[in-house]
């Protein structure tokens, strides 16, 4: 029910995608980022100092922490296959806020979902 | 930034005594909290784990996951909030996207706070494990 959203729809036919390769870092732990990306094709790895956190598919979302509260990278972003994403920089993840129905409910969802996760890593 | 004018007139508004108990550790959530004034402390397992202020939101992690509480939130003092549930919360996030930033700010600030506990556990087993 928290993944009703289709982000897929919006940027699968964008001009402006990255295509990465298997095994690539899209995102490193510790770094300075600024942008947040939608899967478009392909699976990335979400982890933190190794230990997975998330297999991230076509549709999904990563890296939205940076834009909402800035601060270094929680977590490393890799290939888990070739894949090719799309990049949203800050103005136009607040515009996406301001125009595009069900998208914070859906960034949110995806926050919540991931905190619950954690909190079910650290209290099995 | 204060948010309190997205609730004017708010129709649901729960006054509660200092020690009395907004939800419980392992209730279900059907809505959350802004908190219109006063003060509310969470705690996990018995223990206070923080505080939230006027203009904080609590409870927003369980209602959006469809999760039980994760924490017991109890008022500090003489303290009201004003309740939301899923479709006001959807509402007021789509006409104010700054709001939505600060309901996703605090989970995003959760987030980090549990990704660092995990993260310094897994320095304490030695580093890298799968």
């Amino acid at each position: 029910m928290n993944r009703a959203m289709d982000l897929l729809e919006i940027f699968r036919d964008s001009d402006a995608l990255v295509a990465y390769p298997a095994g690539a870092i899209i995102i490193a732990e510790g770094a300075e980022g600024h942008l947040m990306y939608v899967v478009v094709q392909g699976e990335v790895r979400v982890s933190l100092k190794g230990k997975l956190l998330a297999i991230v598919g076509a549709g999904g979302i990563v890296g939205e922490m940076s834009l909402i509260s800035p601060d270094i990278r929680s977590a490393t972003v890799t290939a888990e296959t070739d894949c090719k994403l799309a990049a949203i920089d800050q103005a136009s993840f607040e515009s996406m806020l301001r125009h595009v129905p069900d998208f914070s409910m859906h960034v949110m969802n995806v926050l919540a979902s991931r905190l619950q996760n954690a909190y079910e890593m650290i209290e099995p | 930034m204060g948010f309190h004018n997205l609730f004017d007139d708010w129709p649901d508004v729960r006054s509660l005594r200092g020690g009395e108990v907004v939800f419980a550790e392992g209730d279900t959530a059907d809505v959350m909290y802004f908190i219109l004034d006063g003060e509310v402390e969470l705690r996990r397992h018995g223990e206070a784990m923080s505080v939230e202020g006027e203009g904080g939101v609590i409870g927003e992690t369980a209602l959006l996951d469809g999760a039980r509480h994760n924490g017991t939130a109890v008022a500090r003092r003489d303290t009201r909030l004003a309740r939301l549930d899923r479709a006001q919360l959807k509402d007021l996030t789509e006409d104010n996207a700054a709001f939505a930033l600060h309901v996703m700010a605090r989970l995003a600030s959760h987030l980090r706070a549990v990704d660092a506990y995990i993260s310094a556990r897994l320095d304490a087993n030695g580093g890298t494990r799968e």
